[in-house]
């Protein structure tokens, strides 16, 4: 994976993860101050990056599965990949999640998803079973198109925004912003993503990264400022940003809604990340079970995603309760705890591996 | 040495009594000589002249010196009686045997035999080919002939770096096929592995160059191409030069080059006959009018049936007074005159000329008029499917893949709107950027990105500016051209 690469996937999947249901969400608990939770989880985020840029150099491998294969407590890492698999399929389901919502109102009125989402969950699993290289290689196809997309949206729609719903800033209640910031754990992996992207290319580098960052984050907070000045008081009704936000015709009647292809370029990008962290997903089952075949469990993850999407969340109630609920808890403990076990155990492989110079440390050197 | 003894008679007995291949004998001093070739192969008047009138006249000469009695040699008739350069020694039967099946003339004097290239089968002259017609630039195209297109390449690549392999394919045909290579820029690992194919092809006949493409192929589940082909020298040379590999088979006036990457289809040889931005332009229109001639039914089919908001008001009143009288629903339409696309397409590549246009009558009337005055299908979906099919033949290379894939596109946006054709889309572009060809990503230089590459690609620089050959493609020599010292 290139550097150009690990950005591109880094802006669309940070991207991708909040420009869904998410601000709607927001606004139903904190109001017109939603937007400053997304630039405090970007503080927060900012933190754990340097943190996993710490980790991913200190243990001097490109990826950071690989230190946790080799890591010889049997029992503990298995422990690690069980957490991480499981998040990484949570992710993956929150995503496709957002994809069926959006074509909900369009189509799914008539037609069944649980037979239909089978085409979806194939180009999906088709990604995943491919590979992050070639997961890689898509994102650099679509991702003039995506950003494109978004940015048309944004600007169109900042013609039919009322920029003071935000004001005044004197009445924002951070506490009660801080108080919120766990429940919506799940959306803000951001420096997880950064974490199972690795450093798999010497030119990627942690200003560069910081910088494609805070730039992405400040895109998301001033098209969840527009949603909000679009829909003012409505906005917690409105069941998904990307889609809703061209829900006034942005170029009028007599042109069409050719926005809603814009919407359909940009939703790309959730299909794209849901299968990176699909991708994930496999990778960590995998190494927990060794003597299993590949192929079999990357069946049996897509079958378990199959089956909580359509048989367990039977309704956006149930889903939204799920994400934002007690389950936020775990995305935290991931979050936070994760790295930090990853940089114990980065620091105890080094230490274990000081004076072996093995190829791939010869080759990094 | 092998198969020397009653070589003529070995020959003879090879080919037999029908097989049309002339035999002469002439009487030299105390050898006898035989002449064997394919009338319809060589050329008659320099057979006759370089050949047998050489012959005749020593067989004179050794006549009235008959006290002297001269011992011939081949060695003495290459070097004093034959006019012709290029001659080949045969050192069996079957070298003997394929060198006459290939036009040459095989001289046997007792044991020993020779070969003399005298060519001269029927051949096409040289023409535009009709599959690449530019406006500006070179009209010269490859002949069936191999002799020919190795001159049209020689005639533009005057450098010694340019490596000429030949093989010989077929069981029955032995056919000639010459793998081309510039050395120090070609992969060695590349035309390594062209070489290997080749050798791995165990095959009854090679009619065209199309049978050498199948095994070049990694998989044999193909959908796209991995090797690109071309009936221009001009072209050939221009890949040759990138760093490419090329092979040029006897009888087929289409050269193959590898590896072969997506973008070459949308790149053509007027593109650098032109001003870059008009070449820029029509490669960007050239992806367009491939989505559109893709994508164009799907679409229609899935706005007409499941997102039709999303139409432009006033068109969608049009639409709807257009489709009113319609029987069946969208999806059934639109695969109905697809279905009469392809059907008039076919039988216009076999019918004879003659019936040409009776077929168009036809093809017109059925479609245009009565089966709209019938209510079976509508304006609207004749004028999609219509411009669409033309759209396709916009990248020709591609049209059989082109073609499948609307059908599939339209079936997926049919039955589940715009969901079923993104989803669709991204399944193949997924696959699409899986494919490598000889280990050349298929959509380099997009991706993976490469920014140098990318000054031929969407946004074509001028000549100055393509100072590098493709990063995937040369070896040791990648700078094409450098700046004069002092220049910029």
């Amino acid at each position: 994976m290139s550097a150009r690469q690990f950005y591109i996937m880094l802006v669309i999947g940070v991207f991708s993860m909040k420009m869904q249901k998410l601000p709607s969400l927001v606004y139903g608990e904190l109001g017109k101050d939603g937007y400053l939770l997304f630039l405090f989880y970007m503080l927060i985020n900012l933190l754990f990056i340097v943190l996993v840029f710490y980790i991913l150099k200190k243990v001097k491998l490109t990826q950071i599965l690989s230190p946790a294969k080799s890591v010889t407590l049997c029992g503990f890492r298995k422990i690690i990949m069980i957490v991480a698999a499981v998040y990484f399929l949570t992710q993956a389901l929150l995503l496709y999640e957002h994809i069926q919502g959006l074509f909900a109102n369009t189509l799914f009125d008539n037609l069944s998803w649980a037979l239909f989402s089978l085409l979806l969950l194939f180009a999906v699993f088709f990604l995943a079973y491919r590979g992050i290289e070639n997961i890689a290689l898509n994102y650099e196809i679509y991702f003039w198109v995506i950003l494109g997309s978004a940015v048309i949206i944004s600007i169109l729609g900042a013609g039919y925004t009322d920029f003071s719903v935000v004001l005044p800033f004197e009445s924002i209640e951070f506490g009660k912003i801080l108080k919120a910031l766990p429940n919506f754990s799940f959306w803000f992996g951001d420096a997880i993503l950064v974490l199972i992207l690795g450093l798999k290319s010497k030119e990627i580098k942690l200003s560069k990264t910081i910088l494609f960052y805070v730039l992405t984050m400040c895109f998301v907070s001033f098209v969840v400022i527009e949603f909000f000045g679009m829909y003012g008081d409505y906005s917690a009704a409105q069941s998904g940003l990307i889609s809703v936000l061209s829900s006034q015709a942005l170029l009028g009647l007599n042109v069409g809604r050719i926005d809603w292809f814009l919407i359909l370029f940009a939703e790309i990008g959730a299909v794209l990340t849901c299968s990176v962290y699909l991708y994930y997903s496999c990778l960590c089952a995998e190494s927990m079970f060794p003597k299993i075949k590949p192929f079999s469990i990357k069946i049996l993850i897509i079958l378990l995603l199959y089956i909580f999407d359509v048989f367990y969340f039977v309704d956006m109630a149930a889903k939204l309760n799920f994400f934002a609920g007690d389950m936020s808890w775990f995305s935290v403990a991931v979050q936070v705890v994760l790295p930090i076990i990853l940089l114990i155990v980065a620091g105890s492989i080094n230490r274990q591996n000081k004076g072996i110079n093995t190829p791939e440390r010869r080759r990094l050197k | 040495m092998k198969n020397k003894k009653g070589l003529s008679e070995n020959i003879k007995r090879v080919f037999g009594k029908h097989s049309k291949v002339e035999n002469q004998e002439f009487v030299l001093g105390e050898n006898s000589v035989s002449v064997f070739y394919i009338e319809s192969l060589i050329d008659k008047k320099l057979v006759s002249s370089g050949v047998l009138e050489p012959l005749q006249k020593q067989a004179k000469n050794n006549a009235k010196t008959t006290e002297n009695t001269v011992k011939i040699s081949l060695e003495l008739l290459k070097q004093e009686v034959f006019a012709v350069s290029s001659i080949e020694d045969a050192n069996s039967v079957e070298d003997a045997v394929v060198g006459i099946l290939d036009g040459k003339v095989c001289v046997v004097l007792d044991e020993e035999a020779i070969l003399i290239p005298v060519f001269g089968a029927q051949k096409r002259g040289i023409e535009e080919p009709p599959t690449s017609r530019v406006v500006k630039g070179p009209r010269e195209g490859f002949v069936e002939d191999i002799g020919t297109n190795v001159g049209l390449v020689r005639k533009r690549l005057k450098t010694p770096n340019l490596q000429i392999e030949d093989v010989f394919i077929g069981k029955q045909t032995h056919s000639r096929v010459s793998l081309f290579y510039l050395k120090d820029i070609a992969r060695p690992d590349i035309v390594e592995a062209v070489k290997q194919k080749l050798e791995t092809i165990n095959i009854d006949a090679i009619i065209d160059s199309y049978y050498i493409e199948s095994f070049l192929e990694d998989n044999k589940v193909k959908f796209f191409r991995r090797v690109g082909n071309t009936e221009k020298p001009d072209i050939f040379c221009a890949k040759i030069l990138e760093g490419r590999v090329g092979l040029i088979v006897d009888g087929s006036p289409v050269a193959l080059t590898v590896p072969f990457v997506f973008f070459e289809d949308l790149q053509s040889s007027q593109d650098y006959y032109t001003i870059p931005a008009m070449a820029s332009f029509a490669r960007v229109m050239r992806l367009f009018e491939l989505i559109y001639a893709v994508l164009a039914p799907a679409i229609y089919v899935a706005l007409q049936s499941y997102n039709y908001r999303i139409l432009p008001i006033n068109f969608l009143i049009t639409l709807l007074s257009s489709i009113e009288s319609l029987s069946i629903p969208p999806l059934i339409e639109i695969l109905i005159v697809l279905f009469l696309f392809e059907v008039i397409t076919e039988a216009s590549l076999q019918m004879p000329n003659s019936m040409g246009m009776a077929l168009s009558i036809i093809g017109a009337l059925a479609l245009g008029n009565t089966a709209v005055d019938a209510g079976i299908i509508s304006p609207p979906s004749i004028v999609v499917v219509a411009t669409s099919s033309v759209a396709l033949y916009s990248i020709p290379d591609e049209i059989a893949q082109t073609r499948l894939l609307r059908i599939l596109f339209t079936i997926a946006g049919g039955v589940i709107g715009l969901y079923g054709i993104i989803c669709s889309f991204m399944i193949l572009v997924a696959y699409i950027v899986s494919i490598k060809s000889f280990g050349v990503p298929y959509l380099s230089p997009y991706a993976p990105s490469v920014r140098l590459d990318k000054n031929d690609g969407f946004i074509k620089h001028s000549i100055q500016d393509l100072k590098r050959r493709p990063t995937f493609l040369a070896d040791k020599n990648k700078i094409r051209q450098r700046t004069d010292r002092g220049g910029k």
